[in-house]
């Protein structure tokens, strides 16, 4: 059966990051699909709440209905599938649990027996054997313990002991199975007095069969058979039908449905010989030689209808039938397909096996596909790197540039600077700037006009004071200017400074006045 | 995600040859009860050629990824050496600058220092007093009047300093021009 490629891809991104256990998960988990995905069963991942520890985990969940019977059930692949001992976490084991979940809205009802519990949990000595002898480190126990030959185990125990019961009324509780466990119970049945009452299918179908015939269905078999049939029932060892007295060929049909299909257990052969003890069988299909080469498909509808009701009758005759045209369309030709079919299926299943213990498929491909990411990784990290290199050294660049150009600017300023200190140095009346110069009398100016007028008045009073000094001998050490020839020039030039004084020390006074400030 | 990751390899039922399902069923049986066959006939599959081609392909692409990180890791020396000397570079400017700068403050303070003005500025004082002097001793009596004002009027450009030297010594000036 070819699978999806999504559906492989999704099982393969699911398994990384929890399960422990990887390959063997993947390798079982699609060996299954391959086998059962055309008949159902599906998968999916849902929150299992342990019921030792009450912790939850998100775990693969398959789940379908079994071909033998059309019994739902789910496997639960906990992380540390599927070994069990050191691997275990949250206090599971890596043992698949399997539940039947009967959908009771369609009147499907939980029948706890020695397989099943009241939840539903599916308990066989197979589980145990897995749970006892499945460590991690053997590898030859993968081969013995995987989903395949789980459902096959499955499949075989429901066929003995139906887990689940149908119900006409909304809330009646199943009633025991009072065929197995009380065979006294069940001549009452094969009377035909309890049609109408649900009991496992072992039992029913017998009924029904009796109930049929004593009703509506052809002319009633002969009393051997109908002994033969109590006995089949209440003796659960017997071990192959009794041979019609008109078919010989009946035997050789029995063994080669023992060689070519799965071993039929004690309670299978009931079943298989009560079909082929119909009278429906007889008249309709008219080539017994066929049926008991019935596979798992025709159980599984002559089991559809396995619950008696008041409806049942009609529903099991309807049945009936189509297996036997099944069987007559299934010649030799077909038959030959489905071993050869069997046999392929069983080739591609060791070519997988075989696939998963290559190095090449699975550890080296991990490791090519994670160094594979590592080397993208490291290439995006480092050409970003790269990358910023680059944009740093144009940054630096642009900086060089600016400051160069500045230094330029520096130097040539400088240069400036050193010819004005030159032209400084030989000017003393002024202060060269690079922009022009400024004459040193007027590096320091009055902040007002007034103080200005101040100085200039003072000034002039003590040039007159110096200038009357000169002319008395008083300025320096220089001799007087005054003498008989000049005494009337001197005098009169005195008398003029005198009376420039007295009008500039009038005018300082008032200057001194208005700013407040002491003469 | 499909094309970076490559998925293990499932051989199909529906990719095995054909012509399988001619052989007799114990030749098939032999077939995969024999590890060595079965290891022959799966390495003759296409599907397997074909998924050594994306393994051989996957790793082709990761060595010539590690090429372009040589490549890269050359070309990324390359600029590392570049930003040194251009590191380099830039404390040399700094360096430089840094020499600018002392020669820079020392014309400066050379030109423009307030004491060297002043110094300058006490010379032109004295200046001015000697000016003074010189007038009284080349002194033109024929022209008395004429030399009484010079004299004064030198003596007031030299008061009118010595008066801007004195409130700058008391620092009654608010700042330069």
């Amino acid at each position: 059966m070819e699978l999806p490629t999504q559906l492989i891809n999704w099982l393969y991104n699911v398994l990384q990051p929890q399960y422990l256990h990887k390959q063997i998960v993947y390798t079982h988990v699609l060996q299954f699909l391959q086998k059962y995905f055309s008949k159902g069963f599906r998968i999916r991942t849902r929150v299992y709440t342990s019921g030792k520890t009450g912790s939850s985990n998100l775990l693969i969940n398959i789940y379908g209905k079994l071909p033998v019977a059309d019994i739902p059930v789910e496997i639960w692949l906990p992380l540390n599938y599927p070994f069990n001992g050191n691997g275990q976490i949250d206090g599971e084991d890596g043992i698949p649990m399997i539940y039947v979940v009967p959908d009771n809205t369609q009147g499907l009802f939980l029948k706890p027996n020695n397989f099943v519990d009241s939840q539903g949990k599916f308990y066989h000595p197979y589980i145990t054997d897995w749970h006892q002898n499945c460590r991690a480190g053997d590898l030859n126990s993968t081969k013995r313990f995987n989903l395949l030959v789980l459902i096959d185990t499955v499949s075989n125990a429901f066929q003995n002991d139906f887990p689940i019961y149908k119900s006409t009324g909304p809330t009646k509780p199943p009633k025991p199975s009072r065929v197995l466990n009380h065979p006294t119970g069940l001549s009452s049945e094969l009377t035909g007095s309890s049609v109408g009452q649900r009991s496992p299918p072992a039992s029913v179908l017998t009924a029904d069969i009796t109930g049929s015939r004593s009703s509506n269905g052809p002319p009633l078999p002969l009393k051997p058979f109908q002994g033969s049939t109590k006995q089949v029932t209440t003796n659960p060892r017997y071990q192959s039908p009794l041979p019609l007295p008109s078919i010989p060929s009946n035997n050789e049909a029995s063994g080669y449905n023992r060689t070519a299909g799965p071993p039929f257990s004690p309670l299978q052969s009931p079943l298989h010989s009560r079909n082929s003890l119909s009278p429906y069988r007889l008249s309709n299909s008219g080539n017994l030689s066929q049926s008991p080469t019935q596979d798992t498909s025709s159980i599984s509808r002559a089991d559809q209808s396995p619950y008696p009701t008041s409806q049942s009758p009609p529903i099991y005759e309807s049945v009936l039938p189509k297996v036997s045209i099944d069987n007559l369309m299934d010649q030799d030709g077909p038959q030959k397909s489905k071993s050869n079919t069997v046999i392929l299926e069983r080739l591609s299943q060791q070519i997988n096996e075989l696939l998963t213990d290559l190095p090449e498929n699975f550890n080296m491909l991990e490791v090519v596909n994670t160094n594979s990411m590592k080397v993208e990784g490291l290439y995006n990290q480092l050409n970003h790197h790269y990358s910023q290199a680059i944009a740093n050294k144009e940054y630096i660049d642009s900086h060089i540039t600016y400051l160069t150009d500045q230094l330029t600017k520096v130097s040539e300023l400088n240069s400036k600077l050193y010819s004005l200190s030159q032209i400084n140095n030989d000017d003393e009346n002024h202060i060269h700037f690079p922009e022009g110069k400024i004459s040193l009398d007027e590096l320091v100016i009055p902040d007002s006009v007034l103080t200005n007028q101040l100085y200039d008045i003072s000034s002039e009073i003590k040039a007159n004071k110096d200038l009357i000094g000169l002319i008395s001998g008083n300025f320096s050490d220089k001799s007087e200017l005054i003498n008989d020839e000049r005494f009337d020039v001197c005098v009169k030039a005195a008398r003029n400074i005198g009376r420039d004084m007295f009008w500039l020390e009038l005018i300082k006074n008032e200057i001194s006045k208005k700013m407040s400030i002491s003469s | 995600m499909e094309d970076k990751i490559i998925q293990p390899l499932i051989i199909k039922l529906s990719q095995l040859p054909h012509d399988l399902a001619v052989l007799p069923d114990h030749i098939i049986t032999k077939l995969y009860e024999d590890i060595e066959l079965l290891t022959s006939f799966v390495k003759s599959l296409p599907e397997y050629e074909q998924f050594n081609d994306k393994v051989i392909g996957k790793l082709n692409d990761q060595i010539s990824k590690l090429n372009d990180i040589l490549v890269i890791f050359e070309k990324y020396q390359s600029v590392s050496k570049e930003i040194e000397d251009k590191t380099n570079k830039l404390n040399l400017i700094h360096r430089e600058f840094l020499d600018l700068e002392t020669i820079q403050y020392k014309l400066l303070s050379s030109n423009f220092n307030q004491d060297y003005q002043k110094l300058k500025f006490q010379k032109l004082i004295n200046k001015s007093h000697e000016n003074s002097l010189k007038l009284v001793e080349s002194i033109n009596y024929n022209e008395f009047d004429s030399f009484l004002k010079s004299f004064k009027s030198s003596r007031k450009v030299y008061h009118l300093r010595m008066e801007k030297m004195n409130r700058w010594n008391e620092e009654r000036i608010t700042g330069f021009v």
